[in-house]
């Protein structure tokens, strides 16, 4: 019987039948066949909502107007570089994927380590860490809110008894307390998300590493910093892009807990382009802030990919 | 461009509505679609009701946005009541939070896909009609017997241009809640019915030491409506109802602010905390003994009074008075139908039962809103009630919410940010009054 990965003389395939399916199956014909249900759904599901959203930010469609798009060119991308709205959000945005992320992975990483030693009842403390991310956003964001607040929270009373004040005005409505509040509740729903990611990566380092370096006479921090971290690496790069993405893009505690407020001060981009849309109705505006969020993200992402010479053989 | 594409879709929905009336031959046919069947009615305005509308069956998906546990009380109570009066159909009910609710309607107007009722508050009127998504009623609505059992005014709140969006459930009346054993412990007697002496009873109320403020200030969501109507009480009805353009004065507009924004940065007589207090934490820090005065409407009657002793501990006053006009407004919430429904009939039924009398009295019973119907306000529970006495005043003072399109957008996204600036001292009140009216005379192209 024929190979897979040879190819198929004449005489062979006169003689064998199943060699011409074979040759059919190997053809490039063949594979765009295979390829047309998911061409058809990546089409269906990004291309033409991409094409949309970039069709309409680059149109003015405001609803109390009008049904109908107006064709106008980058006029919108220009509203917004002199936006300053747009500027003090994107200033945000920025501030609450900085610290969002460097919070977020500096703790997943503590409790990843601790929970990569074995112990009896290791499972449960697992599952324990695990239970902010498994919590719905909504529930998340009111039962921070209500722990939060300056007068009745229970943190804050908890605290108020180890010296820490944070009545008075507390946390929500002191603009500029109000994003690290919510940059804390963040910190406590995300943090499981590295933890989980380093988790693994750690398990898969082969225990004979530590003991090797245990004879050469290294130390924890040492083999942490010398064999744990570079083995890591791929780890952290994905679990690093994937969270930066979700912090640049998703307003959803910010919009539970603040709104924005107080006055703009956590005001981030996609809440901006949220608010445009569905409270002005200005469809065109807000399709051009969140293709301006697209290409930010695409262009952080190259960045971080070539600065950290992912994918490259060393 | 604005009046030129409604009046296009007018036109297709007129010629629409024509022809499909034409095809199917019959009057009740037309009574389902929207501009052919209005104009019959607007032109006879004197003319009976000839026809009922046709009794519904089968399904009715209906989106509401009720989330506190009275008004889902009230609304079960409703439901219930529905349920036995037209058993043959069958009331799904969706519960959407009010800051999703523009969000899925504009998605089913786009998709076409949506309930077949909903709720409409006057707020949103003008924004949902011109979005589009929303029946002409006029037809059903003059066909229905109780159609004037709800005073015109209350009709007219929920109509635009002549068409009839949502028939009225209840109304949400301002008035104010004191506790009178606050006021007593400090020897006020008489209850505020200017802001001027709201502004001197809050400072008096305030003590700091004990963790109580004068007024609870509503600074976060929702609060933004709190500064229309202090506009209004300051300058006089802020829009021409002829024109909808723009009347606010900015110096009645600065005066406003800086009243507001004083009760926090001079007088110290609102909780700190007032730039972020929406309804959860204005509401609780009152029942919890925090705030002696607060400002709100019947609706949160039962609420109030299920943990304070009603005359003893809470009482209720009507909102004070401004400088050129009262603050207090009334205003009602209906329901309507959805342009896309495919049982209009039945959802006719559920909606104009709403509308009844009984409904809306075993609504009042659980929640203390304010029903619309005429007779419903004989209703022994309103009798009984000594607080209603205040709510019956603020009907006759009163002055209906505007409604014109942007209105809700203007307070979300102007009022309450720059508001919440100023309290917080990083605008001044001149500046985030200046920012407050310029916007109001962008939105409504006031020159």
């Amino acid at each position: 019987m024929a190979k897979v990965g040879r190819k198929v003389g004449y005489s062979e395939r006169r003689a064998n039948p199943l060699a011409r399916y074979l040759n059919i199956l190997e053809g490039k014909a063949f594979a765009w066949i295979l390829l047309i249900p998911s061409l058809l759904l990546v089409s269906l599901f990004i291309i033409y909502p991409l094409y949309r959203g970039i069709s309409l930010s680059l149109s003015e469609l405001e609803l109390l107007k009008g049904p109908d798009a107006k064709f106008i060119g980058i006029d919108n991308f220009r509203t917004l570089l002199h936006d300053p709205a747009v500027a003090n959000a994107a200033k945000n945005t920025l501030k609450y994927t900085v610290v969002g992320l460097i919070s977020q992975m500096a703790l997943g990483m503590a409790a990843a380590l601790l929970l990569s030693r074995e112990s009896k009842f290791i499972w449960a403390a697992r599952i324990a860490v695990m239970l902010p991310w498994f919590m719905p956003p909504v529930v998340t964001a009111y039962m921070w809110r209500f722990m939060l607040d300056a007068q009745y929270g229970i943190v804050t009373i908890l605290v108020s008894h180890i010296g820490i004040d944070i009545g008075g005005q507390g946390i929500w409505a002191n603009p500029d307390k109000a994003l690290y509040g919510v940059l804390f509740v963040e910190l406590w729903r995300s943090y499981p998300f590295f933890t989980l990611f380093i988790l693994a990566g750690i398990q898969g380092i082969p225990a004979e590493l530590r003991e090797s370096t245990a004879i050469d006479g290294a130390s924890s921090f040492q083999h942490f910093r010398y064999v744990m971290l570079p083995l890591l690496k791929p780890v952290l790069f994905v679990s690093t892009i994937l969270e930066a993405i979700k912090l640049i893009n998703s307003p959803t505690l910010v919009l539970l807990m603040t709104e924005g407020g107080p006055g703009d001060s956590t005001m981030v981009v996609p809440l901006l382009a949220f608010k445009k849309a569905y409270q002005a109705y200005d469809f065109g505006y807000a399709s051009a802030i969140s293709v301006a969020v697209l290409i930010a993200i695409s262009g952080f992402a190259m960045v971080y990919i070539r600065s950290v010479g992912f994918g490259k053989e060393k | 461009m604005d009046s030129n594409s409604v009046s296009r879709r007018k036109f297709i929905g007129v010629a629409g509505g024509v022809a499909a009336s034409a095809a199917i031959g019959g009057p009740a046919s037309a009574a389902t679609k929207k501009p052919a069947a209005k104009k019959p009615a607007v032109k006879k305005p004197a003319a009976a009701p000839v026809a009922v509308n046709k009794p519904g069956t089968g399904v009715v998906n209906y989106w509401n946005h009720f989330t506190a546990a009275a008004e889902r009380a009230g609304f079960e109570s409703v439901t219930a009541g529905f349920k036995k009066a037209s058993p043959n159909i069958d009331l799904k009910v969706e519960t959407i939070q009010n800051p999703d609710w523009m969000t899925k309607y504009i998605n089913a107007v786009m998709s076409k896909s949506g309930p077949d009722a909903m709720m409409v508050t006057q707020a949103r009127l003008a924004d949902m009609a011109r979005i589009g998504g929303m029946v002409d009623l006029n037809a059903r609505a003059k066909a229905w017997p109780d159609f004037n059992d709800n005073p015109a005014t209350v009709n007219n709140a929920l109509a635009l241009n002549g068409s009839q969006y949502a028939l009225p459930v209840f109304a949400f009346i301002d008035w104010g809640y004191y506790r009178p054993d606050f006021f007593a412990a400090k020897g006020i007697k008489k209850v505020p019915t200017t802001l001027e002496e709201f502004r001197l009873a809050a400072i008096e109320l305030t003590d700091p030491t004990k963790k109580i403020y004068g007024f609870g200030l509503r600074g976060g969501a929702g609060g933004g409506g709190f500064i229309t109507k202090l506009l209004h009480a300051y300058n006089g009805p802020i829009i021409d109802p002829k024109t909808r353009k723009s009347t606010l004065e900015l110096d009645a507009a600065v005066d406003a602010l800086r009243f507001w924004v004083r009760l926090g940065t001079k007088d110290k007589c609102i909780p700190p905390t007032a730039a972020s207090d929406g309804y959860a934490q204005f509401m609780g820090s009152f029942k919890a003994g925090g705030t002696a005065m607060v400002l709100h409407h019947t609706g949160s009657y039962v609420e109030i009074t299920t943990p304070l002793k009603a005359e003893i501990e809470v009482k209720t006053f009507n909102y004070p008075k401004g400088p050129k006009a009262e603050m207090t407004n009334v205003s009602p919430l209906g329901n309507g139908l959805f342009k896309g429904t495919t049982n209009p009939d039945a959802g006719f039924e559920w909606i104009s039962y709403w509308a009844s009398k009984k409904a809306q009295v075993d609504f009042l019973q659980a929640t203390g809103y304010w029903p619309t119907a005429t007779g419903a306000s004989a209703d022994p529970f309103i009798k009984n009630t000594p607080a209603f006495r205040v709510a019956e005043n603020a009907l006759k003072i009163g002055w209906t919410s505007y409604t014109f399109p942007g209105v809700e957008n203007w307070e979300i996204n102007t009022i309450l940010p720059n508001v919440q600036k100023a309290l917080n001292e990083t605008i001044t009140p001149e500046q985030a009054a200046r920012n407050i009216w310029t916007e109001l005379r962008d939105i409504t192209d006031t020159k």
